[in-house]
């Protein structure tokens, strides 16, 4: 393993075990539907007032 | 580490990108770079790992990769702080599938610490902070539809 030797020595710092994550790729289209959300949560606000 | 006190430090992430089945060519190089040149990472260590099909693996610097490999991604090379250890490269080996290429790379989060600065100045300080799994977002978005049905 042609790594530099001050690797071999030097404390963990990422730590085990590591995780794959799954391969989901968010969208804009999952933003905008937050934003969305937000307005409606914002009219049924200023409906009960 | 150049420049930069462990007090102006932005927060520091790791991301594993697997390339399966191909060799890695430097193809990211160019949207990495764009954001090191506006100051929104630096580049704190970049190691290469090739996990063979019999689960074995090898390391390699950035230094020693050659230039169909590392394309343009030798400018950050300056800034490698070496904070990885080899303990860290065969944790990261283990998540990897078998005859894939990875880039293991560590970054500070630049954009962060004028930010965080700010807030220390305004005597905040942080709690916490953490990463929201994409999924959980589609999922509450989804749980959301799903009542309004």
């Amino acid at each position: 393993m042609p790594m530099v030797a001050r690797r071999m020595a030097r404390r963990s710092v990422i730590g085990a075990p590591v995780a794959r994550t799954a391969a989901v790729v968010g969208t804009a289209a999952v933003v905008a539907h937050g934003v969305d959300r937000r307005q409606d949560r914002r009219e049924d606000r200023r409906d009960r007032r | 580490m150049p420049e930069n006190t462990l007090d102006e430090l932005g927060p520091v992430d790791y991301l594993v990108i697997e390339f399966p089945g191909s060799k890695f060519n430097g193809e990211i190089a160019p949207a990495l770079l764009d954001l090191v040149d506006r100051d929104i990472v630096r580049v704190l260590d970049l190691i290469m790992i090739y996990k063979e099909t019999d689960g074995s693996f090898d390391a390699f610097e950035l230094s020693d990769l050659d230039d169909s490999e590392a394309g343009d991604l030798r400018r950050v090379e300056t800034d490698v702080a070496e904070v990885l250890s080899a303990d860290d490269v065969a944790n990261v080996a283990t998540a990897l599938e078998p005859g894939s290429t990875a880039a293991l790379l560590v970054y500070e989060n630049r954009w962060a610490a004028p930010f965080a600065s700010a807030v220390r100045h305004a005597g905040g300080q942080l709690v916490a902070s953490g990463r929201i799994p994409i999924q959980s977002i589609i999922a509450s978005f989804e749980a959301d539809l799903e009542e309004g049905d």
